[in-house]
């Protein structure tokens, strides 16, 4: 086909372009509100989470959020081309290092019993269960939401998306979880939203190819 | 090669500004030395007739191309269709540059995979930043696909020189009797109607309200035929390349 012909076509085609960042935030509202729904319909919320969230456990909710809206922040950038991606992967990377080493000098003020304690909770495997199946539908729609960006490296904007649906749905499911122990909640909150995002950057492969 | 591809690709996932070459860092200067290379870059505007040349060459960042394309996406064809035509040389010098393995017929295939591609993906150009260096990175991310197509469809071919051919090519002054054969072929696998309205939009000239008015649907309904048929070329265009 000759190109002035495809001009022709692709200026004819013109028309009102909502912005990538408006489609990814309705996409991000919709699955955290099912995100939400499942997480009242199935688990519902903790008793007393006003208290709770007036003391340092309220920590719990906070650092997935934060983790959340870096790898956000991320995830936008890199279904930009040429967008600045560097402040973003920074972002996340401070956090990311702060969540590490929060969980040092924890494990190093619990000692090995704590450490014993913390990762041998026999609710492990529930709860990232749980936080995986809470993310899954955040998950989704910021892929379906991505896959109006123009995503250089499919793998990577996956990943970042499974971090950040992974996160948020850390974020939520600890208004459910009564599991306070910081040497449980890393590991496993951690966890969860790794696998997420390995599931993320396998599904953006094959979904998210410019 | 002393680098593994995959630890490469290892190393510029977890270290994306590593991918900044020049051309990213600063668009400006690498299309200043595309056009240095090649002649003034006036030449590839001319290769396309009469309407492209008369579009002009892109404006050296005084910020016209970022409003045309502001308009362009607020729905202004006319904006859109003089932002195409003085972005086709700056692209085809991008895809000469970034593709220069590449025949003049596969480097124009990447050329019209990455306009459908800027045309599909133009909600991911965010508005307060410059348009060449976003539309160099898509340029850039085709000629690689259409490298490793070519490389997997073991297509590093053996260098013959063009004398030996002289008797053989085709007059250059002649009809290409494939181009037909290429848009029949195109046109082949999406819905006839689709097809039709193609047709008439892209050969025949016509306008949304008069193909409409042809084929008794509503103008809306033409353009959302147009933009479906166009989604469906894009993937035909794709797997043409690989």
């Amino acid at each position: 086909m000759r190109t002035e012909i495809l001009i022709r076509l692709l200026a004819t085609d013109a028309r009102l372009r909502i912005n990538l960042g408006a489609r990814f935030g309705l996409a991000l509202v919709v699955g955290v509100g099912c995100a939400a729904g499942l997480l009242l319909a199935r688990y519902g919320l903790r008793p007393g989470l006003g208290q709770v969230l007036m003391t340092p456990t309220a920590a719990k909710t906070a650092v997935p959020l934060l983790t959340a809206c870096a790898a956000l922040w991320a995830v936008l950038m890199s279904a930009r081309p040429a967008a600045p991606l560097l402040p973003a992967t920074r972002a996340l990377g401070a956090v990311v290092a702060l969540i590490a080493g929060a969980f040092v000098v924890l494990g190093i003020a619990g000692g090995a019993e704590g450490l014993r304690r913390g990762l041998g909770n026999p609710m492990m495997m529930m709860c990232i269960s749980a936080v995986m199946l809470i993310s899954a539908p955040i998950l989704v729609a910021l892929i379906g939401g991505l896959r109006s960006g123009a995503n250089l490296g499919p793998a990577r904007s996956g990943a970042l998306a499974g971090l950040a649906a992974g996160a948020a749905g850390a974020a939520l499911y600890s208004l459910a979880c009564d599991q306070d122990d910081p040497l449980f909640v890393v590991p496993t909150y951690s966890g969860a939203v790794l696998m997420l995002a390995l599931v993320g950057a396998f599904a953006g492969q094959f979904t998210l190819r410019l | 090669m002393f680098l593994n591809p995959t630890f490469g690709r290892a190393v510029h996932w977890l270290w994306p500004w590593w991918r900044l070459g020049p051309a990213q860092a600063d668009p400006t200067r690498a299309l200043a030395s595309v056009y240095d290379e090649d002649d003034g870059g006036a030449s590839p505007a001319a290769e396309d007739g009469p309407d492209l040349a008369e579009a002009g060459t892109p404006s050296g960042g005084d910020g016209a191309l970022e409003a045309l394309m502001r308009a362009a996406n607020r729905g202004d064809e006319g904006a859109y269709a003089i932002l195409l035509a003085r972005l086709i040389p700056v692209l085809r010098a991008m895809v000469q540059r970034h593709a220069p393995g590449l025949g003049p017929e596969a480097r124009e295939d990447v050329v019209q995979v990455t306009l459908l591609t800027l045309h599909l993906k133009r909600q991911s150009w965010r508005e307060d930043l410059p348009l060449l260096p976003w539309m160099n990175a898509i340029a850039r991310h085709k000629a690689i696909d259409a490298h490793r197509a070519r490389i997997a469809r073991g297509g590093a071919r053996r260098h013959v020189p063009i004398d030996d051919l002289a008797d053989q090519l085709a007059d250059p002054e002649a009809e290409d009797p494939a181009r037909r054969h290429d848009i029949d072929k195109v046109l082949g696998a999406i819905d006839p109607r689709a097809a039709e309205i193609v047709r008439g939009v892209g050969i025949l000239g016509e306008s949304a309200a008069e193909i409409g008015a042809r084929l008794n649907m509503s103008e809306g309904a033409v353009r959302v035929a147009l933009h479906r048929a166009l989604r469906a070329l894009d993937v035909q265009r794709k797997r043409m390349i690989e």
